[in-house]
């Protein structure tokens, strides 16, 4: 498996890998600079692991997106949402 | 197989004899009737299949004659065959006997008269054969279809977990023709419904569709998207169905936070999505083709994403909902469906039942229906189920010592990560401690053996840079180690980490801005960890983690 994005009625949901770490960075990276738009689903339905590496992936995203875009982080499972919460997420993203 | 001749004319006797030994049958024959009734009484005696009886001119003598004849005759073959002088006698037979031969007659017409008889004989055996196999048959169905009935009973049970915001009309009869629902929660506490409807009925449609209850299962345990979903049991029904049988499926996945429904629908009525006040909000249509009608590399796994609001309900239906029938054999039909979400019923799923049985007022129906209504409500939804420990765990250490190539070459925090799945007494915090080894390993290869500096991730291009070289230093790395250890003992986890690195001064570590993309992983530990605390100038960290809470 690796990264998908699919663009649907404007949403670009972006489908993670299994562990969201720094070897996927510049296919993330990727994912959301080949797809531009307003709104985007990073989608965490496959993901068990995460690392730091992953929160900053997420930043650089955020940071690239300048508060033009919502970037919405779902279907985490409850550890990865713990590791987004302790990271202070929730206040630049949606979680959920 | 014998022949009954009964005559008083010797002559013909012998004539008839000749004919039926020529056709190497037995024959018995009689003089008169009484004697022949008299005989055929004696307990023992060969019943026979053919009578060639002489009309004796007392109509009720004769009748009373044949009737005693055919009242042994039930289940088996028999026929009888009046001999007459005239045509007064002839028609005294009208009714009462099943042929005639007129007198004078030769051997050749008596023979034809035989061998007809002989044939019907053969094939009212050949009948009575295939009757009794089928009736064994039809008697080991019976038996069968019992067993299925009870094994369906307590599949059809255990398929539908109660969740306290999923409400469903199913049966074992549904099921039997052919209708399935099943209700699984996902790893992120979403919930997945199958709702599968094969054509045709019975045990052929119920049978061949069992795939869906394994793989459906499984995928939705993993989290999978319902797309992919439907893609696999797309792929793995065709081995198992009939050809030609198709299987309607809508899979659905309300989120964790229920405000996000993602459906894949082929080949099925329109669901709906009502609001609160049970007005229609949105109609689910089916846009693909049904399962099996699509060879994978031709299947859509697109999915409809519909958003939902707190207090939505959404119902998905099987056919036989819309199929069903009225005594006049009125459908029950689409519209008296979606005439119910006119905001007029407070409780739509009891009001769709109700409706239902109204209309049908029980008149007998192909198929049983099958509903399913969803409250999308993030308060209603199920709450995750953690694992139970049930064994104390053993005390044990894992000493890993990571060479030079093996740095190299391999990523080792998922096959410990792996190693640790199967470990007594870590359960739901398994995934915290894998998320601490790599934290720790990384830091350990990329600050102590490779050198690099966290600084370098702070612009969007240092990032990626960092971990550009990080790939090249590994690739030209010479020399340099990690040793990992992990025990458990008492609840408690120890993970340390040691790299050949010169180590850092720890004491100047700084927590994390808000904004930067590094520096998270010691703040992830920090607040995840009891403690934990670095030695070897700074080449060796210690984590305790206690798991027994």
């Amino acid at each position: 498996m690796s990264i998908s994005a699919k663009n649907a009625n404007g949403v670009i949901t972006i489908t993670l890998d299994n562990s969201f770490d720094f070897e996927s960075v510049s296919e993330f990276r990727d994912a959301y600079v080949n797809n531009p738009g307003r709104e985007y689903h990073v989608d965490f339905r496959n993901t068990e692991y995460m690392e730091s590496s992953g929160l900053g992936m997420l930043l650089n995203m955020l940071r690239h997106c300048g508060g033009s875009a919502v970037i919405r982080l779902v279907n985490c499972r409850p550890h990865i949402q713990k590791i987004l919460k302790i990271s202070n997420f929730q206040q630049k993203f949606q979680i959920g | 197989m014998a022949v009954l001749i009964v005559s008083e004319d010797r002559n013909l006797n012998e004539l008839l004899v000749s004919v039926v030994e020529r056709n190497g049958i037995e024959s018995v024959v009689f003089t008169d009737s009484v004697t022949a009734m008299r005989h055929l009484e004696q307990p023992g005696t060969t019943l026979p299949s053919l009578v060639f009886t002489q009309y004796e001119g007392d109509r009720v003598l004769f009748t009373r004659f044949i009737q005693h004849l055919k009242a042994d005759s039930e289940g088996r073959y028999f026929a009888t065959v009046a001999i007459v002088n005239h045509k007064a006698e002839l028609e005294q037979c009208v009714g009462l006997v099943d042929d005639v031969l007129v007198r004078p007659f030769n051997p050749t017409q008596a023979e034809y008269k035989l061998n007809t008889h002989l044939r019907c004989l053969r094939l009212f055996r050949e009948l009575a054969n295939e009757r009794d196999g089928l009736e064994i048959y039809q008697k080991n169905v019976c038996v069968e279809q019992e067993l299925v009935n009870k094994m369906f009973a307590v599949q059809c049970e255990s398929q539908l977990v109660s969740f306290d915001n999923v409400r469903c009309q199913y049966s074992a009869e549904a099921m039997f023709h052919g209708s399935f629902l099943l209700i699984q929660q996902g790893p992120t506490g979403s919930i997945y419904i199958l709702l599968a409807d094969a054509d045709g009925t019975g045990l052929p449609a119920t049978m061949a569709s069992n795939p869906l209850f394994s793989v459906f299962r499984a995928m939705a345990q993993k989290g999978l998207p319902p797309g992919s979903i439907a893609a696999e049991l797309n792929r793995v029904l065709p081995s198992s169905v009939p050809d030609g049988m198709l299987v309607g499926a809508v899979v659905a996945e309300l989120n964790n936070s229920a405000d996000q429904l993602t459906v894949w629908s082929g080949g099925m009525p329109e669901g709906v999505i009502i609001n609160a006040d049970g007005q229609l909000q949105a109609a689910i249509t089916s846009v693909h083709a049904p399962l099996v009608a699509k060879e994978e590399f031709d299947f859509c796994q697109d999915v409809d994403v519909y958003s939902v609001a707190k207090g939505n309900r959404f119902l998905l239906v099987t056919s036989s909902l819309e199929r069903s029938t009225n005594y006049d054999k009125v459908v029950f039909g689409h519209n008296r469906f979606l005439q119910l979400f006119n905001g007029n019923h407070n409780d739509c799923f009891e009001a769709l039942l109700q409706s239902h049985q109204g209309f049908t007022e029980g008149a007998p129906q192909l198929a049983d229906i099958a509903v399913v209504e969803v409250l999308c409500d993030a308060d209603e939804m199920p709450a995750l189920k953690t694992q139970t420990k049930s064994t104390r765990p053993i005390p044990w250490q894992l000493n890993v010592e990571l060479t030079t190539d093996d740095l190299r070459s391999v990523s080792p925090v998922p096959q410990i990560a792996k190693l640790l799945s199967n470990a007594v007494g870590l359960d739901v915090h398994q995934d915290f401690i894998s998320t601490i080894l790599s934290e720790l390993y990384n830091n350990a290869l990329e600050h102590g053996v490779l050198g690099l500096s966290s600084e370098m991730k702070q612009s969007e291009d240092g990032f990626l840079e960092y971990y550009m070289q990080r790939e090249s230093r590994l690739a030209e790395l010479n020399e340099g180690w990690v040793n990992i250890a992990i025990s458990l003992d008492q609840g408690k986890v120890v993970l340390s980490v040691h790299d050949s690195g010169p180590g850092f001064d720890y004491h100047s570590l700084t927590q994390a801005s808000e904004e930067n993309a590094f520096g998270r992983g010691m703040s992830i530990i920090n607040s995840v960890c009891d403690s934990y605390h670095y030695s070897h100038g700074g080449a060796k960290v210690t984590v305790h983690y206690s798991v027994s809470e």
